[in-house]
């Protein structure tokens, strides 16, 4: 069924597919000693088998990436759990390039667009400045949803993270932009100010996508991943 | 109708654990020899891509422990064997496959389904 061949299978084959493995669980962030572990016990099923003539590839499988995350699932770990660095920085930053954008589009390109189109005879409507706050408000959380959702393509409950951070990203978002407004009221403008007000904003904004991801991530965690193997034979 | 691996696929899907610790009871032995075990009775096809996963969710229910043993052809390896709560369940889920097992014979039995086909038509004419 393996393929058999009559030759035992030579050492550096096998020291190749160990490698390939360890290589596939560092990707999938599993920490160093539970990957030494995992291929350890792999190895030495695998020399067992090539003193049969069974090549690793048989024994493995044709894909690696596949059999070390069922093998990583079956010890309990969450392959792509712990990728907070990636979520909150990477998703902040492009959150970040997203106000720019969005104030970009509504400010320099919309209203003078509109302005051009419409008269307004020096009755200027008291509420365009919030609509305008507005818009640029929803556009950057919808550019900054489809930044995480793209950061997160094929890893675990991304859907159901971007999903939370849906929710709990604007409640952030306007918290933040409340206490940054408090305390420039408050004081004289200074470079200091706007750091503080920028980290007052992009605290809670990172808060969001932590807790966003962690609670999206631990419910999967208490499946069982072992089940979904024999579906997959 | 489904495709014949499918269907033995999910005839396996509730056997398969049963199936591994029944041949740990008898003889502890790591995951490789588990699949050739398999193969020699007559399971061909479950490769060790199922098995390994299936034998870390064992481990996971505490119903298998592992030990170091020499090997003779190379380093110590990791033997698997069957724990106290594993023979426990062991018995429990051998006699539901028995009692499920012989439920279905029965229907099929008496339905006609375990004789030939050509049988069965003749014993409605």
């Amino acid at each position: 069924m393996f393929g058999t061949e009559n030759a035992p299978i030579a050492t550096p084959q096998v020291d190749a597919a160990a490698a390939r493995l360890g290589r596939e669980l560092r990707r999938l962030h599993i920490a160093r000693a539970d990957r030494h572990a995992i291929v350890a016990e792999v190895r030495s099923d695998l020399e067992a088998a090539a003193a049969d003539g069974v090549r690793p590839a048989a024994l493995i499988g044709p894909d690696t990436k596949a059999f070390a995350r069922e093998a990583a699932e079956a010890r309990g770990h969450r392959p792509g759990g712990h990728d907070y660095p990636r979520v909150v920085i990477g998703t902040s930053v492009a959150g970040a390039a997203a106000v720019v954008a969005a104030y970009l589009l509504i400010v320099e390109v919309l209203t003078p667009l509109f302005a051009s189109w419409i008269d307004l005879d020096d009755h200027y409507p008291v509420a365009g400045p919030v609509v305008a706050f507005g818009a640029i408000a929803v556009t950057a959380v919808l550019l900054t949803l489809a930044a995480l959702r793209w950061l997160l393509a094929g890893r675990p409950a991304a859907r159901e993270t971007v999903k939370r951070a849906s929710l709990l990203l604007p409640l952030a978002a306007a918290a933040g932009i409340a206490a940054a407004v408090a305390v420039g009221r408050s004081n004289d403008y200074t470079v200091g100010l706007v750091v503080v007000e920028a980290l007052l904003i992009a605290l809670p904004v990172a808060l969001a996508l932590a807790l966003a991801r962690r609670s999206a991530v631990r419910p999967a965690q208490d499946d069982d991943p072992a089940d979904r193997v024999l579906a997959e034979t | 109708m489904a495709p014949e691996p499918e269907r033995r696929t999910q005839l396996l899907r509730g056997a398969l654990d049963t199936c591994l610790l029944a041949l740990l009871a008898r003889n502890p032995t790591h995951a490789y020899d588990l699949v050739v075990l398999l193969e020699a009775h007559g399971l061909p096809g479950v490769g060790y891509g199922t098995v390994y996963p299936l034998m870390g969710r064992l481990r996971r229910q505490n119903l298998v422990t592992e030990h170091i043993e020499p090997s003779p052809s190379g380093p110590p390896r990791k033997v698997f064997e069957v724990s106290p709560a594993g023979l426990e369940a062991l018995h429990e889920w051998t006699s539901q496959w028995v009692d499920t097992t012989s439920a279905i014979n029965e229907l099929l039995a008496s339905a006609g389904a375990l004789n030939s086909p050509k049988e069965t038509a003749h014993v409605r004419d």
